[in-house]
C-alpha cells in the first residue's frame, strides 16, 4: 500500500493496539519523519506487509515469558517493509513471480523493515532501516552500522543498519534494548553473541536495587549493565563521574567519536525528570567546514562534532543528539510549546564502551601522550593551526585505507602494509587545515606504563626539515625523550631521516 | 628535503608550508615554558583521574 500517514498507522498497528494508539506513539511520528518525504529522510513510497513473520529476537522474549501467561499472547509478528519506490500490488506479485535479471523498481528501492509484535502498546520489535544518505554538505558516518541481509519470499535484499527495538517494559526496559542494539555490531566486530532482550535482561542479573525479580523488568543499574556486557564475553569502559564530566563537552565528544570511529557502539546514560536512560550511539555528523584555532589547549577534531545519531528505543533509530552548552543532552524526545514541539534536554550521566579485552589502552592514555606531543607544536609553531584526531582502529582497517590511498611511494607503501601490526591500534593524527602533518600509531594492545608508539609517519615536508634540526636542540631531546620516552624519540628521529 | 616517503613533487604543492624563522627556536628547559607544561601535566593528570568509575553512582538506575 502506498505509504502515508493512515497507512503507516495500520501497518503498525495489531489486534491489541489500535491505530489510534499507535499514531499516539513518539515512533510513529519519528518514522513518519525518518521514512517520509522531506529533506534528508528516506523518501519512502510503498508498504509491503509480511504477514504470519517469526522474529528470532520476540519469540526468545516469547519463550522466556509470554507463553507462561494465562492471557493468549500470539507468537507471530508482522514484517512492515519500506521501499522508496510506487509499485501496484500486482507489479509486486510480478517482480516474486518473475525470476528476472532486469532491474526491478521494487528490489532495488529496498528500505528496511520494522517488526511489529504481537502485544499492548509496546508493538515496535527487531528494526532494520537504512541510515541517513551522506551528502556534500552533511558528513554524516555511521560506523555501527553493518549489512544485514534480509530475505523476503526468497529475494535477498540488503541493508546497512543497526538493530533497532522499542522496549516492551516486561523482558526488558531501556537498557535491555540498548545493549541489544549495541551487541548487534559486538558480535560482528568481535564474534560475540547476540542475546535476546529477554536473555540480556536475565544475564544482568538481579543486584536489587529496584526489584526483587528480574521480569517484569523495571530497569538496570551500572553494574546490571556491566554484567550483561560481561555475559558476552566483553569488558567495559565505563565513565560515570563528576571528573569525567569537568572534562567538557568536547572532550566528552572526542571521547564518544574515538571509539564510535571503529564501530564500537557508545551506551549513554541520560537523566530526565522521569528517570535515567540509556541510548545507543551508532554514528555522528561532522561540522563543516573544518576550521580551527590554536589555542593553549590541545584542540581534538571531534569537539567540532554536530550530532550524534543514536539509537533511542522510546523514539528511533538513528535519532539526533546533541549537547547544548552547559553540557546537557538535546535529545529527540519532543515537549509541547506553544512555538511548537521543543527537544527535550535531559542530564549526561554516563557512557559505557563494550570493548574486546584485548583493547587496553583507553583514550585518556593517547590523550595524555598527544598532549605532551602538541607541547612541542604549541611552543615551536605559536600560530600554527594543529588540530589531533585521534580514534581506535583495526590496523586492517588502517592499512585497506593505504591501499586505496595514492598518497605514498611504491617502497613505502609496501614496508607500511606488509609491517605487522597489533589487531588494534590508537592513531593520532596531527592535522593542520584537512592536511595530515604527521601521524602517530600506537599498540591498543599495550600496558598503560610502557612506551607504545610503534610507528611515527611524517607527511609534510616542511616539518621533517624543521625537525631534524630541532632534534639536535638537547632541550627538544629532553623534552621527547622524559616525557614521552627514548623509544619515542628514536622512532621521531628515524621518521624525520635522522 | 626531497621526501623518501612521498610521490615526487608534482603531490607536494599541495601541501602546506611550515615556517620559522631561522633564528628562531625552542627552549624546554626555560622557566616559562617549565611552568606551562607543568600546568599541561595537570590538566591530564585530572583528566585520567577522570577515568576513574565513581563507586557512589553505580546503583544510578535506568529505567524510562
Amino acid at each position: 500500500m502506498p505509504f502515508n500517514p493512515g497507512n503507516l498507522a495500520l501497518a503498525l498497528s495489531n489486534e491489541l493496539t489500535s491505530t489510534v494508539k499507535v499514531s499516539e506513539k513518539k515512533h510513529y511520528n519519528y518514522l513518519m519523519d525518518y521514512l517520509g518525504n522531506d529533506g534528508d529522510s528516506l523518501g519512502a513510497k510503498t508498504i509491503v506487509i509480511e504477514y504470519d513473520y517469526i522474529s528470532k529476537s520476540y519469540l526468545n522474549d516469547y519463550s522466556n515469558f509470554y507463553s507462561s501467561c494465562f492471557s493468549k499472547y500470539e507468537r507471530f509478528c508482522k514484517r512492515v517493509h519500506f521501499f522508496s519506490n510506487s509499485f501496484s500490488q500486482k507489479q509486486f506479485t510480478n517482480a516474486i513471480k518473475q525470476n528476472s535479471l532486469r532491474k526491478s523498481i521494487v528490489w532495488n528501492s529496498y528500505l528496511g523493515y520494522v517488526v511489529v509484535k504481537p502485544l499492548p502498546l509496546l508493538t515496535v520489535g527487531a528494526t532494520l532501516l537504512k541510515t541517513y544518505e551522506p551528502t556534500v554538505t552533511h558528513k554524516r558516518y555511521f560506523p555501527s552500522s553493518k549489512e544485514y541481509k534480509v530475505n523476503l519470499f526468497g529475494k535477498e535484499l540488503k541493508v546497512n543498519s543497526l538493530g533497532f527495538q522499542e522496549q516492551d517494559s516486561v523482558v526488558g526496559a531501556c537498557a535491555s534494548s540498548a545493549l541489544w542494539s549495541a551487541f548487534q555490531k559486538t558480535s560482528q566486530l568481535f564474534q560475540t553473541p547476540l542475546p535476546s532482550p529477554s536473555d540480556i535482561t536475565k544475564s544482568a542479573k538481579n543486584s536489587f536495587q529496584s526489584s526483587g525479580r528480574i521480569y517484569p523488568n523495571g530497569g538496570l543499574d551500572h553494574y546490571q549493565i556491566g554484567n550483561a556486557i560481561e555475559a558476552v564475553g566483553l569488558v567495559s569502559e565505563l565513565r560515570n563521574s563528576k571528573k569525567f564530566k569537568d572534562t567538557g563537552i568536547g572532550f566528552i565528544k572526542s571521547f564518544i567519536y574515538a571509539y564510535n570511529k571503529m564501530g564500537l557502539p557508545v551506551l549513554m546514560g541520560i537523566e530526565f525528570p522521569e528517570g535515567g536512560h540509556l541510548i545507543t550511539i551508532a554514528g555522528y555528523k561532522e561540522e563543516e567546514p573544518v576550521s580551527f584555532t590554536r589555542t593553549a589547549d590541545t584542540v581534538l577534531k571531534a569537539s567540532g562534532i554536530e550530532r550524534f545519531y543514536a539509537h533511542d528505543d522510546q523514539v528511533g533509530p538513528f535519532s539526533r543528539l546533541s549537547f547544548d552548552t552547559n553540557g546537557d543532552v538535546i535529545t529527540s524526545w519532543l515537549i509541547d510549546d506553544p512555538a511548537g514541539p521543543q527537544p527535550k534536554k535531559a542530564k549526561f550521566v554516563s557512557l559505557f564502551i563494550p570493548l574486546y579485552n584485548k583493547i587496553r589502552l583507553t583514550f585518556e592514555n593517547i590523550y595524555l601522550k598527544t598532549r605532551l606531543i602538541d607541547f612541542y607544536f604549541s611552543e615551536r609553531f605559536e600560530t600554527l593551526p594543529v588540530y589531533w584526531d585521534i580514534y581506535l582502529s583495526l590496523s586492517n582497517h588502517y592499512k585497506e585505507n593505504i591501499f586505496k590511498s595514492s598518497s605514498f611511494a611504491p617502497q613505502k607503501r609496501y614496508q607500511l602494509l606488509t609491517e605487522p601490526l597489533p589487531k588494534y591500534i590508537w592513531i593520532a593524527k596531527a592535522m593542520v587545515g584537512k592536511e595530515c602533518i604527521v601521524e602517530f600509531m600506537f599498540d591498543a594492545t599495550q600496558i598503560a606504563a610502557s612506551e607504545s608508539c610503534i610507528r611515527i609517519t611524517i607527511f609534510n615536508d616542511s616539518l621533517r626539515s624543521i625537525l631534524l634540526v630541532d632534534l639536535t636542540n638537547q632541550s627538544v631531546i629532553d623534552h621527547f625523550t622524559n616525557e614521552l620516552s627514548s623509544k619515542f624519540f628514536t622512532l621521531l628521529s628515524e621518521a624525520a631521516g635522522k | 628535503m626531497q621526501s623518501k616517503d612521498h610521490k615526487p613533487s608534482s603531490d607536494q604543492s599541495s601541501q602546506i608550508k611550515i615556517e620559522v624563522s631561522p633564528a628562531s627556536t625552542v627552549d624546554f628547559y626555560s622557566d616559562p615554558v617549565k611552568r606551562k607544561l607543568y600546568e599541561v601535566k595537570k590538566q591530564v593528570k585530572s583528566v585520567l583521574e577522570g577515568a576513574n568509575i565513581d563507586p557512589h553512582k553505580l546503583n544510578f538506575n535506568f529505567t524510562v
